[in-house]
């Protein structure tokens, strides 16, 4: 469904991917991890187009998306939930589920596409009128997930949702993010820094280190390696 | 810029520009010769403005202020007290620069566009002023008796040379600015102003003496002004369009470099004048039109100035890496560190910071023994820059301590922290990229080194000590990211520090890179410095780092040796998430 | 008599302060607009209010009403100034702010704002003085019948009168009746939804779809419409030149900046203010300095209090 080929990215000189390929499914779940620093956020931002490929291409359903403008490419069936959230602050939690629902093919969608985030992050109904940047962290995560399911994606990306959460509300979010795959069969990719969580709801992944995929293959596989410690922690 | 270089060729120009404005002077006459005051003046004033707003990154909209200072100065003196204008135009300078110092004190608090609006108000504020104090109109009185007391000239050449003479003056006090530590300090400040401060740099001491050399060069402009035209009101000399010009002739011929204002006057000076005088009169506003198109011209497509344009398409024909000058390799003798390593050279109790309502970091404690090499790591959002933002000055704690050899660093401002000899280096790397890697240490070196001379020989000899001298006269910018690197290294190291705090020094560099790096932090260390380290590149941390400092949200998680810290399940899960350490072990 | 005397002439200035302070708050609803989405700052807001006061007088003239007819048809030219200064807004931000401002000057030192002050103070310069050859340097105003005419009200049996100039009177509700409506756009509708999305977080707005620079277009042309209708209701009672514009910026700055550079309702409440201080302080300064006090208040929240009296949070650096 998505492919990338060979891409590369650079800031001001510096490399920040190098060749990367990377290959998502139709129903899949597929982690990205790796440490800090490795690149994982600049690959998402390549596949929305807010920095742009000094080469390789991006295909999404075959065709070529990598010169589409940015604007365009949520009405193409991508949501992007940035890493920090990044949720609009000074408006309500409604307001912000309403403006997931831009990309929206048919506008008068946006009720149901309101609801069914409800339904999934029922706190987000008591708290509608609020403002969102009066939510605690782990509300505003899941209002950035709701803003990018609101548009009804082909494939969700998820930047690093645990930043910064307590334990037990990075599981509640792990297990929605499950939820939408397994009943509504939506194609994620995550991104993800702590890379068990990540692992264990994915079916495949990619180790990313310093601009490179270093290692690739299926849950059960990256399980089973203990080079993973090493590409974190040194030991 | 060139730091220190003797100004031999550029004062070798300025005779030659000076001998042809003054022959040019004999040539023609009449109207002409009134333009070539004018174009003095206009220069002077860029001049003046250049010194805030090229140099120092300071663009203000309101340097009419200080001309029209000034020009009000000479005028009244003359014109109610009968003072000639030979005292008038020194007095007029004096009040410039008085002006601009109190000017500056309020307003400089203020930053990037803010300081440009706040500026624009003063000279519009005492238009009014002027007018209601009924000096709506001066002008200068004929005095018949004794012409050249009054500075008023039978031969209108006089004039013109004389504007020239002090255009030349300004013209060599820029230059001058540009060869000495006022002008890298004010170039550091315009690149990044915390990172001057963390290098050393008292920056409103700095930026008040440049408002103090820039005021009474635009003074000194408003003055000669006024003698030139001999009628002034508060709208020709306190209006906008003067501020306008100001910006718009060192934009237009450069900014930052003393000649842009010069080039900038001489090409758009005469043209709007000769346009006004052909169509002026039917099309009255012709000198606003063709600064407003000249200056939307080139902020649109060459916003770095024609002298740069020019400069720059010069610089690409010849050969970009110049040849490696060899510099002796001095022996540095460094002052010695080696007092036993293990005692705290910094002890940090129990900081925390809060953002509104985020909690950034919350009763963080950890000791830095002299002599070692620690590691501070954590996942992202740990507060791990934070911390070092608090120990440098930049931002400051809810509570805590942190004290340096028993003194208290917290509450002290970076520049501060940096004379107690805490250097720092940052997540990205702040070079200004038109200094030679030479200059771009020296700026660190002004803290410890009063003498221009000294400093220039501390930052040779740390680039020495990071095997960079053979690269010190390349520019910053065209220096390798590695090189880039060990060029703050240098800067830090040349402020003569005690302690450095190394911010991801190791982000977008090759593995061979990072060696080269870590050999130098090495042996740093081996010669008795301290460093603390932020680093994501774990790999190279466990290697490097004598000890590590974990924190996590905001917290101490675990601390010790690099070993036992990547074996703690806390840090594991920290990293990894927390069922790791179950499936590791299943 | 002469306590009455004084309550009169206080009564009066405190109307005309607030008349004249709701015309100076929908300029500077226009400009906070602008910056508050974009986070330009407009130095030619002024002279393309200039361009509208001539425009109106144009349409006014062009029109020829009967002169009992005169003041509605400026309210109505003043709608289609509106129309076309949004778009002219839309035009100017596209040929040139936006190449200097938005994606593009991300990254650049400040980004892009002395970049985006200095284009649009050449642009100033250039209309401005465009202006003055266009339309020469002596005032004019938009003939009208409610210039002339104004209300009686008379308290405490006739001891204290109060005129209420007509013109006046129905711009500064004009004024209002547009900033309501600009604050109901933001509110209620899904392009003030977008608009402030942008404002707040352009990146994540790209995210969701958001043309963030049709966005940017929008709110320029919106902005630049607002002061425009500002500008034909001046028009309507105060005599106005080429170089009026420059007397209006800072005027408009100061509301702005005393409203919390950012919101709409701030800066009318700003501008609004802004009316009463310049007609108060003829209490205590002479006429000429007016203005001078308005620089004062200016700088003074500049310095004190820069997130403004009705701003919050601390400034985006």
């Amino acid at each position: 469904m998505l492919a990338l080929e060979g891409v590369e990215v650079r800031y001001g000189g510096l490399i920040a991917l190098r060749d990367v390929s990377l290959q998502v499914n139709q129903g899949e779940v597929v982690a990205v991890i790796g440490p800090n620093g490795a690149g994982k956020t600049t690959l998402f931002k390549a596949v929305s187009g807010v920095v742009p490929l000094v080469a390789g291409s991006i295909r999404l359903e075959g065709e070529p998306i990598e010169r589409l403008s940015p604007a365009l490419r949520p009405h193409r069936g991508i949501a992007h939930v940035p890493e920090g959230r990044q949720v609009f602050g000074d408006l309500t939690v409604e307001e912000n589920l309403q403006l997931g629902t831009v990309a929206l093919r048919d506008p008068r969608e946006a009720g149901r596409a309101l609801q069914r985030c409800y339904d999934l992050f029922p706190v987000l109904w008591e708290r509608r009128q609020q403002l969102a940047g009066s939510l605690s962290g782990g509300q505003q995560q899941m209002l950035a997930i709701g803003r990018g399911i609101a548009s009804h994606p082909r494939l969700l990306m998820l930047d690093e949702p645990s930043m910064g959460l307590a334990p037990t509300i990075v599981d509640t979010i792990f297990e929605s993010v499950q939820r939408l795959n397994r009943d509504e069969g939506l194609t994620v990719l995550i991104v993800e820094q702590r890379a068990i969580e990540a692992i264990e709801i994915c079916d495949r992944g990619y180790v990313l280190s310093t601009g490179e995929v270093v290692m690739r293959g299926t849950r059960a596989e990256l399980l089973a390696d203990k080079n993973l410690r090493e590409a974190y922690l040194g030991a | 810029m060139q730091f220190l270089a003797p100004p031999g060729r550029q004062l070798a120009v300025l005779a030659v520009l000076l001998l042809c404005g003054t022959a040019s002077a004999f040539v023609i006459s009449g109207y002409e010769l009134l333009i070539i005051s004018l174009v003095g003046i206009w220069a002077m004033l860029g001049l003046s403005w250049n010194i805030l707003g090229g140099y120092g990154g300071l663009v203000s909209f309101g340097h009419a202020a200080f001309f029209g200072g000034g020009a009000y100065t000479v005028a009244i003196l003359f014109h109610d007290y009968g003072v000639t204008p030979w005292i008038g135009c020194l007095l007029g300078a004096a009040v410039g620069a008085l002006l601009a110092v109190m000017i500056g004190a309020v307003t400089f608090r203020l930053k990037g566009h803010y300081f440009s609006l706040a500026m624009l108000a003063y000279p519009l504020a005492l238009i009014p002023v002027f007018t209601w104090a009924g000096w709506s109109e001066v002008a200068l009185p004929l005095q018949r008796q004794d012409p050249l007391h009054y500075m008023q000239f039978a031969d209108p050449r006089i004039m013109p040379l004389i504007v020239l003479g002090a255009l030349g003056v300004a013209l060599y006090v820029c230059l001058r600015i540009e060869r000495t530590r006022l002008g890298l300090q004010l170039y550091a400040i315009r690149q990044n102003e915390l990172a001057a401060q963390c290098a050393g740099i008292s920056t409103l001491r700095t930026k008040l003496v440049a408002s103090a050399i820039s005021g009474a060069i635009a003074g000194l402009a408003g003055s000669l002004y006024a003698t030139i035209v001999l009628v002034i009101t508060p709208g020709s000399v306190f209006g906008m369009l003067v501020s306008a010009q100001a910006l718009i002739v060192s934009m237009f011929g450069g900014l930052g470099a003393a000649w842009g204002p010069l080039i900038g006057a001489v090409i758009l000076v005469p043209m709007a004048e000769l346009l006004n005088a052909t169509i002026g009169a039917r099309l009255p506003g012709m000198q606003g039109v063709v600064f407003g198109i000249a200056i939307m011209a080139v902020i649109l497509f060459r916003p770095q100035g024609i002298y740069w344009a020019v400069r720059d398409s010069f610089a690409h024909g010849s050969a970009p890496v110049p040849e490696a000058p060899t510099v002796e390799a001095a022996t540095t003798s460094h002052p010695a560190y080696h007092e036993a390593t293990g005692e705290p050279l910094l002890v940090v109790r129990d900081i925390s910071v809060q953002f509104g309502g985020l909690q950034a970091l919350s009763d963080v404690s950890l000791e830095v023994r002299r002599g070692e090499i620690l590691g501070i790591i954590g996942p992202n959002g740990a507060g791990k820059t934070t911390l070092f933002n608090v120990l440098n000055g930049i931002v400051r704690a809810t509570a805590g301590s942190a004290k340096l050899e028993g003194l208290e660093l917290l509450g002290k401002a970076p520049q501060e922290v940096s004379a107690l000899g805490v250097a720092r280096t940052f997540q990205t790397v702040r070079a200004f990229p038109r200094l030679t890697l030479l200059e771009n240490v020296v700026v660190g070196a002004f803290g410890v080194n009063k003498e221009d001379q000294a400093a220039l020989q501390a930052a040779r000899a740390m680039l020495t000590r990071v095997g960079l001298a053979g690269r010190a006269l390349v520019p910053a910018s065209q220096l390798t990211n590695r090189e880039l690197r060990l060029m703050e290294l240098a800067r830090a190291l040349a402020s003569n520090p005690k302690l450095i705090l190394m911010d991801e020094s190791f982000a977008g560099l090759s593995s061979a890179d990072v060696e080269v790096m870590m050999r130098q932090i090495r042996r740093l260390a081996a010669e008795g410095m301290t460093v603390v380290i932020i680093e994501h590149t774990m790999t190279a941390m466990v290697r490097l780092a004598t000890r590590f400092v974990v924190l996590d949200r905001g917290r101490n998680l675990a601390a010790g040796l690099p070993e036992d810290v990547v074996r703690d399940p806390e840090v594991v899960s920290a990293y990894l998430g927390k069922r790791w350490v179950e499936h590791a072990g299943a | 008599m002469a306590f009455a005397g004084h309550i009169e002439a206080l009564l009066q200035i405190l109307t005309a302060g607030l008349l004249l302070g709701c015309l100076y708050g929908l300029m500077c609803a226009g400009l906070g607009l602008i910056f508050g989405i974009m986070r330009v700052i407009n130095f030619a807001q002024g002279e393309f209010m200039m361009l509208a006061m001539y425009a109106g007088l144009t349409g006014v003239a062009v029109l020829a009403p009967g002169r009992s007819w005169a003041f509605a048809t400026a309210m109505l030219v003043a709608c289609a100034v509106a129309a076309l200064f949004y778009g002219l807004g839309a035009l100017t931000h596209w040929a040139l702010v936006s190449r200097v401002s938005g994606a593009r000057a991300v990254g650049t030192a400040d980004a892009g704002h002395t970049g985006q002050l200095i284009l649009t103070l050449g642009l100033s310069l250039v209309l401005q003085n465009g202006g003055l050859m266009l339309f020469g340097s002596s005032p004019v105003s938009i003939p009208n019948d409610a210039a002339v005419r104004s209300w009686t009200m008379e308290f405490a049996e006739g001891d204290v009168m109060l005129f209420v100039n007509q013109a006046r009177a129905f711009s500064a509700l004009m004024a209002v009746a547009a900033v309501l409506l600009t604050i109901l756009l933001m509110a209620r509708t899904g392009i003030g939804r977008q608009l402030r999305a942008v404002a707040n977080n352009p990146i994540a707005a790209l995210y969701m779809g958001v043309n963030v620079d049709r966005a940017f277009r929008t709110a320029f042309g919106i902005g630049l419409a607002l002061t425009a209708v500002a500008g034909v209701c001046v028009a309507t009672f105060y005599p106005f030149q080429a170089y009026t514009g420059f007397d209006f910026v800072i005027i408009m700055y100061a509301g702005v900046v005393l409203g919390g550079m950012g919101s709409v309702g701030g800066a009318f409440l700003g501008g609004l203010l802004i009316g009463l201080v310049q007609q108060l302080s003829t209490l205590v300064l002479p006429p000429q300095l007016q203005n001078t006090a308005v620089f004062i208040v200016f700088l003074a929240v500049l310095l004190i209090r820069p997130q403004g009296l009705f701003g919050r949070g601390v400034e985006r650096a």
